[in-house]
């Protein structure tokens, strides 16, 4: 059952000191830090999974953790989770997004931007979409890689480009990008043990 | 080697071992564990993975933000109805920052928020009404009933500054050449520069960038939607184009008045109440005043 499983995630995910994280971050830039690397993906994921553009998913992740910094001051702790804040942030502006470009809305969005969600845990079940553990592990040995290789490689599969546009994109040539995915392809697959 | 050449290489061997009914040579294996390990990764995708740079640069922008605390205002941002269209006009403090046109199309109003937001590195809040003092300003100014001041050049690099403030002193209804822009703010040789600065203008229509023009009479580009874009807004502000360019085609640069021995810009407003019987058109300063002629002080011809 996805939902249970994501909420056992959570436990995981939000160790008890948030709360004193969310307090720190107010003043000190490296809690803020540690809340962001915590959440960014998973906004991320949440605006490209309703939006399914990256520039958009860019755009709405970027405004969610400036706004998220702006009122980090009225965001107060009463067992509300620090990232049900941040993706009732990330919804609102989904929302806006949506609606600039003019696409109907669901209703489940509808009813998400006037009110207050139902259910503070309704941004759970984006935990859930990673459904493969084979698949999650191969993206977390990818964040293990050297940053221009992780780069490369998540331009090459998670936007299944081209080695030559990868290789414009990072500022190699066709064949450099060819070799550092192999590289990258050959860590992997030691790190993961497949053969 | 994972380039594609071999790569089909390998599949080509694996492929004829399969038809002979031979065993899969030793590069099948590797091969099938890459093209595994690549499904993997490529059924992950649909979840979004961000680009790590984005993800890097968010973090230094925030970080630098958070450090910055103190004093930060909010930018926002409003639509303006002008005489030449909608106008999305972004503002700090009650001093605008940024402008451009906009279209009906929602895409035009969301492509300039998220420009904004790139370049100022701040989120953007929308406001449905836009202070009285602003959206009046702007469209007394597009109107050329009032001028309006109220802008933010203070974060611009410091020559792209002086560009735009002079340039916002050009009169409505006239024009001038990049090369009087660049000689006015005491860079006589960096006209192209003056280009680069006004083409990267954050706040056109407000600081009139489309009245610099081609020291030969032609409009020259204009980031605000190309030379047509700038003609309208010239022909709406009232320069005579179809004259100034047929004057430029007759090699006339400057325009002399036989009367009172000065000479201007053919675009300058004293120019264009010399009568027609008393024009002496001038290829350059250096010939009028070989004349005797002596430049206008209000065009201050270059």
């Amino acid at each position: 059952m996805p939902v249970q499983r994501a909420r056992a995630e959570r436990a995981d995910a939000q160790p008890e000191d948030e709360a004193a994280l969310v307090a720190r971050a107010r003043t000190d830039p490296n809690a803020f830090a540690l809340l962001y690397d915590r959440y960014v993906e998973r906004v991320y994921q949440f605006a490209y999974r309703r939006l399914a553009s990256h520039a958009d998913a860019e755009d709405v992740t970027a405004q969610t953790f400036h706004r998220a910094l702006e009122h980090l001051g009225r965001y107060e702790w009463r067992g509300l989770p620090f990232g049900a804040w941040l993706f009732r942030i990330a919804r609102n502006l989904v929302v806006d997004h949506l609606r600039a470009a003019g696409a109907p809305l669901s209703l489940d969005e509808v009813s998400a931007n006037g009110a207050e969600p139902a259910d503070a845990d309704t941004w759970l079940p984006e935990e859930a979409l990673i459904a493969r553990d084979e698949v999650r592990a191969a993206w977390a040995a990818v964040a293990t890689l050297p940053p221009l290789q992780r780069r490369a490689v998540v331009l090459r599969f998670g936007r299944d480009l081209s080695h030559a546009e990868v290789g414009q994109i990072i500022g190699r040539s066709e064949a450099a990008t060819k070799q550092l995915i192999y590289r990258a392809m050959l860590t992997l697959r030691a790190r993961l043990g497949v053969r | 080697m994972a380039t594609r050449s071999s790569t089909a290489a390998r599949f080509a061997a694996a492929t004829d071992a399969l038809l002979r009914g031979e065993p899969l040579p030793d590069s099948a294996d590797a091969f099938a564990a890459e093209l595994a390990l690549a499904a993997r990764l490529r059924a992950g995708a649909s979840i979004g993975i961000p680009d790590p740079a984005f993800v890097d640069d968010l973090r230094g922008e925030l970080l630098t933000r958070l450090r910055a605390r103190e004093g930060v205002a909010r930018v926002r941002y409003a639509v303006v109805e002008t005489d030449l269209g909608p106008l999305a006009v972004a503002y700090r403090d009650g001093r605008v920052l940024y402008c451009n046109a906009v279209t009906a199309d929602p895409s035009s109003l969301a492509a300039f928020v998220r420009a904004v937001t790139r370049t100022l590195g701040a989120p953007l809040e929308r406001e449905e009404e836009p202070p009285a003092v602003i959206a009046r300003g702007v469209r007394d100014h597009i109107a050329g009933r009032r001028r309006f001041q109220a802008v933010d050049l203070s974060w611009l690099p410091p020559f792209q500054r002086r560009v735009l403030e002079k340039t916002a002193e050009i009169p409505r209804g006239e024009v001038r050449p990049y090369a009087w822009v660049a000689r006015e703010i005491g860079a006589p040789g960096a006209v192209r520069a003056v280009g680069t600065a006004l083409a990267h203008n954050p706040i056109p229509f407000i600081i009139p960038c489309h009245r610099v023009v081609r020291a030969d009479g032609s409009l020259g580009e204009y980031s605000g939607g190309g030379p047509a874009v700038k003609a309208r807004v010239l022909a709406y502000e009232g320069v005579p184009l179809a004259e100034l360019l047929a004057a430029a085609r007759r090699g006339e640069r400057l325009r002399g008045c036989r009367t009172t021995r000065i000479v201007c810009y053919p675009a300058c407003r004293a120019a264009r109440r010399v009568r027609p019987e008393n024009v002496v058109p001038f290829a350059s300063l250096a010939e009028a005043q070989r004349l005797g002629y002596r430049p206008c002080t209000l065009c201050r011809p270059a």
